[in-house]
């Protein structure tokens, strides 16, 4: 099923599919956010956004909103 | 020359200063503000100079430091790259190495923390895998660094074995026989055409002269990418998958991180408000603390050369006079009070940077500051400025988007420094104790107050001045790591204290002697300085203060430091400046204080013009006249705003 990271709670993890054009499109995928097998969110800010995701060994914080161009199979 | 490129966050500072001892020199690349460290290598076999680029994700990075790191590869001169990574998540160096082994062949992996690295990865694998050498070290254990400087000695050429998928290669091997000669591998080249870098392009022909905008470049270029197709992800794809692949054969497991306990409690609901504000607090208690007795004793050696002189001199000439009094005195007077809460300060602060808990306290703020339209790394930059304001001004690089780097920059000095602090504890004491018989608790409240302001300024400058700048916000969040003590101090000194402490002497010295003159002149009669409060006092009555506190304030531009003292000497109409402490109320009110008025001081103190060398800072980070006058407005206006309506509330 096909969903964006903003929708994985914290635990949750998926396979990124695609990344959306947007205006963090190109760091994101330097960063590696196709490239990793899988993604997991981590956890959130005390305040719930932004949140933070796991690829591979490095973390990476990302608002809810930007983290919505990344689409993932869940 | 061997240049040093890497990953944020993989220890690189570390391993430059193993490798060269500490000698470091500062520079700048190509007119951009972002400065290059280099330094000779320290070794007995072979010569060689050091450069430390700014840490990068990837080749295609935007923002300056990335931007000239990625233009230092491409067109700098040097012999050798040292791709720095972490061996606990080789993956990103490994794809960024292959990445960068596209535009020259000498090039070295040292993968970092393998003393950390839990399985490590096989060097030696890794090398016969890729064709690029790599060398396993623990920088800051100092393991393999013998291995390092034997490889760099030998500096052997790489033989990449990384292909991409075959699309990728036709396309590539369609393009080469069309390119002109080039100092740059064609390979290399065409990858930079097809990726439709037109920066990189523009700066190809700056650089070298090689125009790739002939017409059946463009042609043909545009028949090989068909339209809606990624050519960079394609290849980004490509080189991870491929590094994937060799470090699953070099038997690396990737460790995947977990929700630690550490960041359970950093980050936690409950937890994470409460220990930030305890940190903070901590970091300007202990400032204030431990700065206080080294400062009076800089204070008093400073006192001591000065009596000395002037008995060495005596009887003093006029222009004896006024190097020793005026000028020495003032210069000393502010390197005695900067010096040691800068160094306290930061070196705290420093730590904290170096532990991992610095982005965690920008991922923590962010929600507040993205209300504003900034980002969470602001609150970093308002931390350095409590600090000082010109290491807050230039800490703002670590904002890679240029409108929320704007906005933080204008608004810096918002934030009060160290340099303020005592006067704002010193009347809050005087007039706001509340019974406690200190100012800790009003000058609290002030803080508070100053980060709201800061935010609103935030939000106006973000929503009308910068209004089209883009903005973005990703972080990423290194592990925690036990921050070097030793280092740390060193750094803290060369990097933030120094300058800013010359550079405030450098103008501490002219206004010393400007106010040496002023207070002195005419001899008979009022004194010009006397004359001046006399004809700014009208203005500084209409915004509940008077003329003393605004010709302190003039006069407080090299540092803030000296302000209150200045209104002190203003009121006793002497010609130096007094020694602080004592009881302050007394000799405020005498000079016709009241709550009123040492509550617009506490405001005007907050929001006034910055200081000299923070305006310096501001100028030299941007280039831009426009934000020089805007980081005097935005303060001055809301400072001038407020104190007109605090004078005039009924409270």
């Amino acid at each position: 099923m096909l969903s964006d990271l903003s929708r994985l709670l914290p635990g949750e993890s998926g396979e990124p599919a695609e990344i959306m054009p947007s205006p963090l499109r190109r760091k994101l995928l330097e960063l590696g956010f196709l490239s990793h097998p899988r993604i997991t969110a981590l956890f959130a800010a005390p305040t719930g956004d932004p949140v933070a995701y796991a690829l591979g060994g490095t973390v990476v914080a990302l608002r809810k909103k930007d983290a919505r161009w990344v689409r993932i199979r869940v | 020359m061997i240049v040093l490129a890497g990953n944020p966050n993989v220890g690189k500072s570390t391993l430059f200063n193993r490798l060269t001892g500490l000698r470091v020199h500062t520079g700048n690349w190509a007119g951009k503000t972002v400065s290059l460290n280099s330094a000779p290598i320290r070794s007995k076999r072979f010569r060689a100079t050091l450069i430390d680029l700014p840490g990068i994700s990837d080749l295609t990075g935007e923002g300056d430091e990335e931007e000239v790191a990625r233009d230092f590869l491409a067109f700098g001169t040097y012999d050798q790259i040292l791709v720095v990574g972490d061996a606990n998540d080789p993956l990103p160096s490994l794809a960024l190495a292959l990445a960068i082994s596209e535009s020259t062949e000498r090039l070295i992996l040292a993968l970092n923390f393998s003393d950390e690295a839990d399985p490590c990865p096989d060097a030696a694998l890794i090398r016969e895998l890729t064709g690029i050498p790599a060398v396993l070290i623990s920088a800051r254990r100092k393991r393999g660094l013998d291995r390092l400087l034997a490889l760099l000695e030998e500096n052997p050429a790489a033989a990449p074995r990384f292909v991409f998928p075959e699309s990728v290669e036709e396309r590539i091997s369609a393009l080469l026989p069309l390119l002109p000669a080039s100092p740059l591998p064609p390979r290399y080249l065409a990858l930079r055409l097809l990726d439709n870098d037109g920066p990189f392009l523009e700066r190809l022909t700056e650089k070298t002269g090689v125009d790739l905008s002939s017409p059946a470049l463009y042609r043909e270029v545009t028949r090989l990418l068909p339209p809606g197709g990624d050519f960079r992800e394609e290849t980004v794809r490509a080189r991870y998958a491929f590094s994937e692949e060799v470090l699953k054969r070099a038997a690396s497991q990737e460790k995947s991180p977990r929700y630690s306990a550490l960041d359970r409690l950093f980050c936690g609901r409950f937890t994470a408000y409460p220990l930030m504000a305890i940190a903070l607090l901590f970091l300007l208690f202990l400032t204030a603390a431990a700065s206080n007795l080294p400062s009076k004793l800089l204070d008093s050696a400073f006192s001591g050369i000065e009596t000395w002189l002037t008995a060495v001199f005596s009887p003093l000439s006029m222009t004896e006079e006024l190097l020793i009094t005026g000028v020495l005195g003032l210069v000393g007077r502010v390197i005695a009070v900067m010096l040691p809460p800068m160094v306290i300060f930061f070196s705290l602060f420093s730590l904290l940077e170096d532990s991992g808990y610095l982005a965690r306290i920008a991922f923590n703020l962010d929600s507040f500051f993205s209300a504003a339209g900034s980002c969470g790394k602001q609150g970093l930059t308002m931390c350095m400025g409590l600090g000082c304001n010109v290491v807050g001004v230039s800490g703002c690089r670590i904002i890679s988007s240029p409108r929320e780097r704007a906005a933080c920059i204008v608004t810096n000095a918002m934030t009060p420094c160290n340099g303020r602090f005592p006067a704002l504890l010193a009347v809050s004491g005087a007039f706001f104790a509340f019974g406690s018989g200190n100012g800790a608790l009003f000058t609290g409240i002030l803080l508070l107050g100053s980060g709201v302001a800061v935010l609103f300024a935030t939000r106006f400058l973000t929503a009308c001045v910068f209004k089209g700048l883009p903005s973005r916000f990703l972080l990423p969040l290194p592990r925690y790591r036990k921050p070097e003590i030793a280092k740390t101090l060193w750094r803290t000194m060369t990097e933030k204290v120094l300058s800013s402490l010359l550079r405030a002497a450098a103008v501490a010295a002219p206004a010393g002697a400007i106010l040496y003159l002023l207070s002195h002149f005419p001899a008979e009669g009022p004194s010009l300085y006397a004359r001046l409060t006399a004809l700014l006092d009208p203005v500084g009555r209409f915004f509940g203060m008077d003329g003393v506190i605004l010709a302190a304030f003039l006069f407080g531009f090299p540092a803030g430091e000296i302000v209150l003292p200045l209104v002190l000497a203003g009121y006793a109409g002497a010609s130096s400046l007094p020694e602080a402490g004592g009881g302050l109320f007394p000799l405020l009110a005498a000079g016709g204080w009241t709550e009123r008025t040492a509550l617009c001081f506490l405001i005007f103190t907050m929001f006034h013009f910055p200081c000299a060398p923070t305006l310096f800072a501001v100028w030299r980070e941007t280039k831009s006249c426009r934000l020089l006058i805007l980081s005097v407005a935005v303060p001055l206006l809301s400072g001038l705003a407020l104190t007109f309506l605090a004078a005039r509330l009924p409270i």
